[in-house]
């Protein structure tokens, strides 16, 4: 990692980078495992002065590029094939480095500049997205069933229930203060547990 | 140009004026504060209106239709749930009936003569500031109407906090946040309409469903009973002091003792009854309202109240028994 790219890490961490450089350094950012831990580094950095939440899309940048790249369909296959030969070092290095770079931008630059908000929290962004297609329809319906009523204290013994339920309607008659009005009510009346 | 001593003696009475105003500001917010629950406990007993609520609670939304009417100081009161099924809550002078799911209509007699007692004594919010602090939390606007906020808020972690919005017109409070140890509201209570009514229209607040069983409870006395001062509470969760004590008969004939500890809001039941197989032994809630029960020399004892848990488990750990042991 040269003094250079590592300048021009933190620009584009700003946004501040030519354009012109920004091929080279998302490639060289791309091959260094040095220069995705300053990108992780400045980002912290950044979120800590400005009091941001911290975004863990830019944790451990180096394995998740590497599985990125990974799953990337093989953008050379048809070029190579167009030259009727063999792949050439050059063009499989500069192919990897262009996959690489979009798959860097896909991954970390492209949602940064469409995000139109703050993280809300890490345990949101960081949670992965629940696949529903392959969930059985009974376990979707399940989800969104109609809460049916419950035991109101929790116990299972009806007649304990019914013992508590008045004791509790007497003590609210013996409730030192009208102050609170008709939330001791509310709650007897009004309360109603979902399915446990 | 000022004097030599006259610069010092100017800037203590400077202070001291500025003290004075600040001081007199901060008492006249509490003051303010505690008109508004004054205010609260007068319409509560005084006014007649029917609206709807919304009530939420553990992420739970409810809707209740509430028909409250004082006609000549009697009482005539009915809560009915608009969701799930039919519970209600009706409220007459002398007793509460209840009809709930999935079990039999209810009835409770009220004890006049203690009630009477309980209730003269009037609110005095003075004597919460010992463990709540009473103050203004500004406005807001409320079933389309405006409304002074003021937070009760505890003093430490025995009892709950409440957020009342106070109409400014009737001294109803339009909404009522229950708050818990974090902070966060428990439950919350909200008029979405409200209409005043005239005194003398009270048709409407007769039980829908006559019950079953009536009259479950039964006023022995409303005096101190034979062998009531056999239990002592000792270990008090602070401001907690005894102001009612009575003993009847539940539907079963079953003698039940009960005591009512209070800091002047919260408030809690103790009851008391010979060895139940159905008693309660260890704790559960109900919304806010957390119950405790076990035996204690051969007895039931139940504890009820809009408390958090810890506080009904330390009455239930601080009750003694003075009387003989059973045989």
């Amino acid at each position: 990692m040269s003094e250079q790219q590592r300048q021009h890490v933190s620009a584009l961490v700003d946004g501040e980078l030519d354009s012109m450089a920004v091929h080279t350094t998302l490639a060289a950012l791309a091959a260094s495992p040095d220069l995705q831990a300053a990108w992780e580094r400045y980002h912290l950095i950044g979120n800590a002065l400005r009091g941001d939440a911290i975004h863990p899309e830019f944790r451990q940048i180096a394995d998740r590029l590497r599985a990125r790249i990974a799953n990337e369909p093989v953008p050379l296959a048809p070029a190579a094939a167009r030259r009727g030969g063999g792949p050439s070092r050059i063009g499989t290095f500069l192919g990897a480095a262009l996959a690489a770079s979009a798959a860097f931008l896909a991954v970390f630059a492209v949602p940064q500049l469409f995000d139109a908000g703050p993280a809300v929290s890490t345990a949101r962004t960081s949670a992965p997205f629940v696949v529903l297609k392959s969930t059985p329809p009974h376990l979707l319906t399940k989800r969104f069933e109609v809460q049916t009523s419950g035991q109101r204290w929790h116990v299972s013994q009806p007649a304990l229930e019914n013992k508590l339920d008045r004791f509790l309607v007497n003590h609210q008659e013996y409730s030192p203060v009208a102050l609170k009005g008709l939330l001791p009510y509310a709650t007897f009346v009004g309360y109603e547990t979902g399915r446990q | 140009m000022v004097p030599f001593e006259a610069a010092p003696r100017g800037r203590v009475i400077f202070l001291w004026v500025l003290g004075a105003l600040f001081a007199g500001v901060a008492a006249a917010g509490e003051q303010s504060a505690t008109d508004q629950l004054k205010r609260i406990s007068h319409a509560m007993r005084s006014l007649s209106y029917e609206g709807t609520l919304v009530y939420l609670h553990d992420n739970r939304l409810e809707t209740l239709r509430v028909i409250h009417r004082v006609d000549h100081g009697r009482l005539h009161e009915q809560i009915v749930s608009q969701n799930g099924p039919l519970r209600t809550v009706t409220r007459e002078q002398d007793q509460v009936t209840c009809e709930l799911a999935n079990a039999n209509p209810f009835s409770v007699k009220r004890h006049g003569v203690t009630l009477d007692l309980l209730r003269s004594k009037g609110f005095d919010p003075k004597a919460l500031t010992a463990h709540y602090l009473i103050h203004p939390l500004g406005a807001a606007r409320i079933a389309g109407r405006h409304t002074d906020v003021v937070g009760v808020i505890p003093r430490d972690e025995l009892r709950y906090g409440y957020r009342f919005y106070v109409d400014k017109g009737t001294g109803l409070p339009l909404k009522s946040d229950l708050i818990g140890q974090t902070a966060e509201p428990i439950e919350q209570i909200m008029f979405t309409a409200l209409t005043l009514l005239p005194a003398g229209t009270a048709a409407e607040t007769k039980p829908e469903v006559a019950p079953q069983e009536v009259a479950a409870s039964h006023p022995e006395a409303t005096q101190e009973g034979q062998g009531q001062d056999l239990w002592r509470f000792t270990n008090l969760p602070a401001g907690f002091n005894l102001v009612m004590r009575d003993h009847w008969r539940d539907g079963a004939r079953r003698r039940v003792q009960h005591f009512v500890l209070s800091d002047g809001l919260a408030s809690v039941s103790v009851y008391v009854e010979n060895a139940d197989p159905d008693g309660l032994q260890g704790s559960t809630r109900i919304g806010a309202i957390h119950a405790a029960g076990g035996r204690v020399a051969d007895h039931q004892v139940t504890i009820v109240g809009e408390v958090p848990a810890a506080t009904v488990k330390a009455v239930l750990a601080g009750i003694r028994y003075r009387g003989p042991a059973k045989p």
